[in-house]
């Protein structure tokens, strides 16, 4: 047999590994392809994936690949060290197992402040909100964030599961909520099912999901200041963001012990609309938002804490240190 | 595009195939190499590519202009005239609102108008890099180590050759060009070595500094007050290991790309943090920008042929130099700073080691040498990796302060951290078993030898599959490439 030269080798060794990558990891490929702008390559991409898919399950495969994802989930998941928490035992309240009538929360110092959501609270504005709670008398903060997430993909993360360990680590009697700029998508169940962005069916849901959120946390005594994004540049992030902060708002309004924080106008400029830079204190235009139209600047993310440390302050007493 | 991503990967394929098909040609290869070079950079931001194409153009004419003058006066005339005019290029792109900013509260405090045009400037990925492609390029023009190149297309695959395009590494157009002229190489040399340094740049980059990123550094280095002393200590060696691993992987990763596309490329990195002193620390760090430095700033100066003095002089305006490169704050120049300093001590520690016969006492000296410039580098890395200046005062002031009780962490963390830099101390063996493990050429009996490419095929599948598993589901993006 002819031997094959290098490239050629290389050639295969690269289509092959690239085949097999894509086929153990058909769930991963399906989430990107959702992100492929070129139509012809998008379907290509979930050709393959179906492709995949029926070829695991007429392998019998299907249920090796939904233990082994838990597998992965499990082994990230690092042993602590000075882990003074672990002694907690407190119990999480799943909304559906709340039978008492409801009384709204005296949410009184120590304040212990859970800070979860997407980028914004990664960074730029969830750090420099941090840095701001703990000038203040009998503040601890802990801040979660987690890139590329929200609500609508349970499937990708889940932030029920999540925000319940939250609790049981944290203790957290006060919880600063941002999400959005992910959700604007089709929600994907659980159990596979796909309600489409853009429908009535889709509002309900996610209004659903906003609804069980602030429960689990009122649930077990958390006072919930949700905060709605601000404007964006792009209409096709703007009227997302707009639909989605009426929901946040509408879903706040449900419950006493949650505070919607509407920060859309915080970063307009004087006409009212999007504008990239704002004036400080001495009336110098500075870049208050980052190349996308969407995240804050450092800048930017001082003129939202302020406006969100107000709202806080009108709710809870802070005393600074 | 990032390199770690299936979307690079399915593009390489492609992009491998054609290159390989359309050697033959050697017109038609090279005008593809420059379109998928421009193709890859317009991924980004389509605006880029005119950048870069000026840019060439400018730098290829103006080495001409150099070469052609006669006389020497008018030679360094031009060549002055083209870094000014790249240098401004860079800087307009990297510094304006930097410097703006500090003029405007500058004019403020004179009681002057603060109408400074304001711009929303956008820094062209990777401009840092080929820049100092082009300036190298004209120099080594200017003092007859090359000749111009007569070819516009040859001149702009090199400015533009997209896996050193973003981060380097930086290589000379005195050793990239006659490779791209004689078309390459016509096979690929060491298969395995190019699969293994893009399979450990997956590794280093998802792996480990996906893990310690997102696991501890970002969350302390962001809010370094609400973390304990040990917390900030640990971020900062896991920092150290992060930068390691971010910008080793991407030239890793470049030089195997390059490789299988049959382009050699310098080394970048080599056990870095196995250097005895800031002078070795350099000679193993970023190994192309420091040579860079080392030709284009530090000779020029007079390196340390003016004297004692002079030599600690240059060192420091060379680091500074650095500093200022990676960025636009003060931190980035205390950075460059305190290395300039570190290389000054080192050449005082040298010329008194010079003296001293005891060989056993030389090799004690030698690890205690060590041990304080892996400490002195990892925590000078905290200005490095700081958002600014006061964010790094915050993160040293928490660093020593002694009442800041304890918090979980992250066994994981502790370990990874410790496995790094013994990886890092290893680096070759450990590169060397993973070439024999997925050695293409296993001694086989004839029957079995065709399955020996597949078991090969198949261990870096897994392997891939295991990076991907073992790291954070969104891959942040290279920290070099800010710069």
């Amino acid at each position: 047999m002819k031997k094959l030269s290098s490239p050629v080798k290389a050639v295969i060794i690269m289509v092959l590994v690239l085949l097999l990558v894509m086929f153990y990891e058909s769930k991963r490929i399906e989430t990107f392809s959702f992100g492929i702008e070129n139509s012809f390559l998008r379907s290509l991409a979930l050709s393959y994936v179906s492709a995949s898919e029926k070829i695991k399950a007429s392998l019998g495969l299907m249920p090796f690949f939904g233990k082994e994802e838990t597998f992965w989930t499990n082994i990230k998941q690092s042993p602590k060290i000075f882990n003074y928490n672990s002694q907690t035992n407190q119990i999480i309240i799943n909304p559906e197992s709340s039978q008492l009538p409801y009384q709204p929360l005296r949410v009184e110092t120590p304040y212990n402040i859970l800070i979860v959501g997407d980028s914004f609270i990664i960074e730029g504005f969830g750090p420099t909100l941090e840095k701001e709670l703990l000038l203040y008398k009998e503040t601890e903060v802990y801040r979660k964030g987690v890139y590329s997430t929200g609500l609508s993909r349970p499937d990708y993360f889940n932030w029920e599961e999540e925000i319940n360990k939250l609790i049981v680590q944290n203790t957290p009697n006060v919880a600063i909520v941002m999400f959005g700029a992910n959700d604007g998508q089709d929600i994907r169940t659980l159990d596979k099912k796909i309600i489409h962005y853009g429908t009535d069916d889709w509002n309900t849901a996610y209004a659903n999901k906003v609804a069980n959120f602030i429960k689990i946390l009122n649930n077990n005594k958390i006072f919930v200041f949700w905060v709605g994004n601000p404007i964006a540049r792009d209409k096709y992030y703007l009227d997302k963001m707009a639909n989605l902060n009426s929901i946040y708002r509408a879903e706040c309004q449900k419950s006493p012990d949650c505070l919607f924080i509407s920060t859309w106008s915080t970063l307009t400029g004087a006409n009212g609309k999007y504008s990239a830079y704002l004036p400080d204190e001495n009336g110098r235009q500075r870049l208050a938002r980052a190349s996308d139209g969407i995240h804050p600047t450092s800048f930017g993310s001082k003129i939202l804490v302020k406006e969100v440390m107000a709202k806080i302050k009108e709710k809870i007493k802070l005393e600074k240190l | 595009m990032l390199f770690p991503t299936f979307e690079f990967f399915a593009f390489f394929v492609v992009v491998l195939a054609l290159n390989w098909i359309l050697k033959a040609k050697p017109l038609i290869w090279r005008l593809f190499l420059l379109a998928i070079s421009y193709f890859f950079y317009a991924t980004w931001n389509s605006r880029f590519v005119l950048l870069i194409f000026l840019i060439s153009v400018f730098n290829f004419f103006s080495a001409s202009f150099i070469d052609k003058a006669k006389e020497e006066k008018r030679k360094k005339f031009l060549l002055a005239g083209t870094i000014i005019i790249n240098v401004l290029a860079l800087a307009f792109f990297k510094y304006y609102n930097f410097f703006r900013d500090s003029a405007e509260i500058i004019l403020n405090k004179m009681g002057l108008t603060n109408n400074l045009l304001f711009l929303q400037i956008v820094l062209p990925i990777g401009l840092s890099f080929y820049i100092l492609r082009v300036i190298s390029y004209n120099i080594d023009v200017f003092r007859q180590k090359i000749a111009p190149e007569k070819s516009y297309l040859n001149f702009a695959i090199y400015v533009a050759f997209f896996p050193q395009l973003l981060a380097g590494p930086i290589m000379r157009a005195g050793d990239f060009l006659p490779q791209l002229k004689s078309g390459g190489a016509k096979t690929i040399a060491n298969l395995e070595k190019n699969f293994v340094l893009i399979l450990g740049g997956l590794f280093k980059k998802i792996v480990i500094a996906g893990y310690l990123t997102t696991n501890i550094v970002s969350d302390v280095f962001a809010v370094p007050q609400n973390h304990s002393q040990l917390a900030v200590l640990l971020a900062m060696y896991a920092y150290a290991v992060v930068i390691y691993c971010d910008f080793s992987a991407y030239s890793d990763m470049a030089i195997g790309i390059a490789g299988l596309m049959g382009f050699k490329s310098p080394i970048n990195f080599n056990a870095s943090y196995s250097a005895v002193d800031f002078r070795d620390f350099w000679r193993r760090w970023h190994i192309t920008f420091s040579e860079w430095l080392r030709d284009y700033v530090y000779i020029p100066l007079g390196g340390n042929r003016k004297g004692r003095f002079r030599t600690y002089f240059n060192s420091l305006i060379t680091m500074l130099v650095s500093g200022l490169w990676h960025g636009a704050g003060l931190n980035y120049l205390a950075w460059g700073l305190l290395h300039g300093l570190g290389l000054v001590f080192s050449n005082i520690r040298n010329e008194a080691l010079q003296k001293w016969p005891n060989k056993a006492r030389r090799n004690f000296e030698k690890l205690f040498s060590w041990f304080l410039t892996f400490n002195f580098i990892c925590f000078f890395w905290i200005f490095f990796g700081a958002a600014n200046l006061q964010n790094a005062f915050d993160i040293i002031k928490q660093l020593f302060n002694w009442r800041t009780g304890i918090e979980p962490i992250d066994l994981y963390v502790v370990g990874l951290i410790i496995l790094s830099f013994i990886i890092f101390a290893l680096g070759r063996k450990i590169q060397n078993l993973f070439i024999s493990l997925i050695n293409f050429q296993r001694e086989l009996p004839p029957f079995l030898k065709i399955l020996s490419s597949f078991v090969s095929v198949l261990i870096i599948a897994l392997l891939v599959i295991l990076a991907l598993k073992l790291g954070p589901d969104i891959i942040p993006s290279f920290i070099y490439f800010k710069f």
